[in-house]
């Protein structure tokens, strides 16, 4: 497999101002980070709220700059580009948004929005803008006399039907997908995840497709990361992932979706105790020792490993005890 | 349902909105039963008038524009024919409600102990002193780690998981009879909404509250609710068992929801999402509100679906088609 996006090491510490408590602290949104994605191929990147996954986004987008780390495309280094060759990177990856309402300019019509990145990149298509605007709506479901009418005419599954010909304008080979269906009820979520798939594989682009929804995922990506405060918990093929979870905390995010079957056996559920560190001040070692339910079962001697050192990936997972996460079963 | 007695008897429940445009038909003749200790779930997509619904039976729409028309009888006593200063002593009382976002729910200007207790005092004749107590006490309850110096925290301090915990405090501090929890774990996390409802579950088999979970996931219903209502345009279009429900839907909107929801247990072919929009609460249409959208309506011998409203009927699972059949696959 080709890969068409290569993450590695990829760090961003937003400074965070003194004064408060401490002088010139750090947020560490992302704390070194590796992943791929291959042509044509969808990457779901889920995690729970400040886990990162959206600054990853915006990293790849190159609407932030990263603290450290590499981001190529195609093999092209992206944190060197500048001017011209920053714009031609910008025509290759494009993003949808969460929310469509305020992804769009409410006093823009929906015609003009989605030429909005043909004018910018000044290019004319073969038949001019208007015949290729026209093109992309029909292609994700719009009727034509849509063109003039303004964003607040339409449904939200519309809207976002808007932002997704938007960023197909400019035929790019990845999309940054951030949260693109939770803002829908499902059974236009259903409408647009298809609308998605079709266009994969008319298309061959590629999808980071940021998530908090697990279900989503599983049904949309080819390969899954799972992050954590910064970290990758785990990482690799979507049907490996959700059929043997491997890291403590995939386990137990796993189990905490309530499943839509009543009397689903829940005995085997895994409760995570308290709340999320604070990324500011992660703790030592192990990121997610705090809440880890296997922690507290280790002897001393692999709980001072925890604590004292990061783990390294061993077969998808970021866990030093991954053989005994799996005995635990 | 079992013959547990009944505590809340909803019939024929409409509000409509009077706005520019016209009249909006929020709630179209909802009936619900609750027996005492019961959860109901009410599920629905946005626009269903689940919110709107649970809002009525708060009586918040008392004093506004909106027209309430209907019973909502809770324990003998028709709540739509109080006044807002009656209703008073009902609410955080006997019935009350806890929100989809806390943060927007409580005072940010009060620390959190102070609006449990006033909510405490409302109610009974105690101290001030005795009052910060109870909310203390309260605030141990729902699992709020060293309370007595969070009573002192305001909303801003907590995190989204414990601002939940402490709404559920505030909403249970006078052991009402009757909780509406409104989306109370759409804004939260996965494992922290497993905590939540973990919890309401427990201080519900403690104190015997019943529960009202209006909710768009279906996830959350199949694991709480003992019965489960989907709505859709106002009305209610299924009502049965949580178990009855998922084994076999019955009414083709069920059957669409549940076609057009990716699992997380197994491989899904490609989702069937339900054509169309739903309706306009605005001009609603003379037959099934779901009509439109369904793929069965033309099977049905003089476009009756499109004529004539059919009635929420069945023995125990109950089904709101022409087509009645319960448990046929789509």
């Amino acid at each position: 497999m080709t890969e068409l996006l290569e993450v590695r090491d990829l760090v961003k510490h937003f400074p965070v101002r003194s004064g408060l408590f401490r002088a010139a602290d750090a947020l560490k949104a992302v704390d070194g980070i590796s992943f791929s994605i291959g042509v044509g191929q969808t990457l779901g990147l889920v995690g729970e709220s400040g886990c990162g996954k959206s600054t990853t986004g915006r990293l790849v987008m190159r609407l932030l700059d990263p603290t450290s780390g590499s981001i190529r495309l195609a093999g092209e280094e992206i944190g060197a580009l500048r001017g011209a060759a920053l714009q031609e990177y910008r025509r290759r990856v494009q993003i949808v948004f969460q929310n469509p309402a305020s992804a769009l300019n409410p006093r823009q019509s929906v015609g003009t929005a989605i030429a909005a990145p043909l004018l910018a990149q000044g290019i004319t298509p073969p038949g001019g803008v208007k015949a290729r605007v026209r093109d992309l709506m029909d292609r994700v479901g719009l009727r034509p006399d849509h063109y003039n009418r303004f964003p607040h005419e339409f449904s939200g599954g519309q809207k976002q039907r808007v932002g997704i010909a938007r960023a197909l304008a400019l035929d790019p080979r990845l999309i940054v997908c951030d949260e693109p269906v939770s803002a829908l009820d499902v059974s236009v979520q259903a409408q647009v995840i298809n609308l998605l798939q079709d266009i994969q594989q008319e298309t061959g682009v590629a999808y980071l497709f940021i998530s908090h929804d697990l279900s989503v995922v599983r049904h949309f990506a080819d390969q899954v990361a799972v992050m954590y405060l910064g970290h990758l918990a785990e990482h690799g093929p979507t049907s490996d992932v959700f059929a043997a979870p491997k890291h403590p905390y995939t386990r137990a995010l796993l189990s905490a979706v309530p499943s839509p079957s009543p009397g689903a056996d829940r005995s085997g559920r895994i409760r995570l105790a308290g709340d999320l560190p604070s990324p500011s001040d992660p703790p030592s070692g192990c990121v997610f020792r705090t809440r880890c339910p296997l922690y507290a079962a280790l002897g001393e001697e692999r709980q001072r490993l925890c604590r004292e050192q990061a783990p390294a990936s061993v077969s998808g997972a970021a866990c030093h005890h991954v053989a005994a996460s799996a005995l635990a079963e | 349902m079992s013959a547990t007695e009944t505590l809340l008897a909803v019939r024929d429940l409409r509000v409509a909105f009077p706005t520019d445009d016209g009249v909006v038909h929020a709630v179209n003749g909802m009936d619900l039963t609750l027996g005492k200790g019961e959860t109901i779930g009410l599920v629905g997509e946005s626009g269903s008038g689940k919110t709107v619904t649970s809002q009525a039976l708060l009586g918040l729409f008392k004093g506004t524009p909106a027209t309430v028309t209907g019973e909502i009888v809770l324990d003998g006593t028709d709540l739509n024919t109080l006044s807002e200063s009656a209703m008073l002593a009902y609410r955080g009382k006997k019935i009350s409600m806890i929100f989809q976002d806390p943060l927007s729910a409580m005072h940010p200007f009060y620390p959190v102990g102070s609006q449990i207790a006033e909510v405490y005092r409302t109610h009974n004749r105690v101290s001030r002193k005795a009052a910060a107590e109870v909310a203390v006490d309260m605030l141990g309850r729902v699992g709020i780690p060293d309370p007595r110096r969070r009573a002192a925290g305001y909303p801003h301090e907590f995190s989204g998981g414990m601002r939940q915990r402490a709404m559920i405090a505030m909403a249970l501090v006078c052991e009402p009879e009757l909780l509406v929890a409104d989306e109370p774990t759409t804004a939260l996390d996965v494992t922290v909404q497993a905590q939540i409802l973990d919890l309401i579950g427990e201080l519900q088999a403690e104190t015997g509250t019943a529960v009202i979970m209006v909710t768009h996931d279906l996830g959350v219903v199949a694991q709480v609710c003992h019965r489960v209502a989907v709505m859709y345009g106002g009305m209610c279009m299924e009502v049965a068992s949580v178990d009855d429900l998922f084994a076999a839907p019955g009414h083709p909107y069920t059957q669409g929801l549940l076609a057009s929801m990716p699992s997380l247990a197994e491989e899904t072919g490609r989702l069937r999402p339900i054509p169309g929009f739903p309706p306009a609460l605005l001009d609603l249409p003379a037959g099934c509100l779901f009509a439109d959208r369904c793929p069965r309506a033309s099977s049905v011998a003089d476009d009756r679906c499109r004529t004539e409203l059919p009635l929420l009927s069945g023995a125990g699972h109950l089904s709101r088609c022409h087509l009645g059949g319960l448990g046929e696959a789509a």
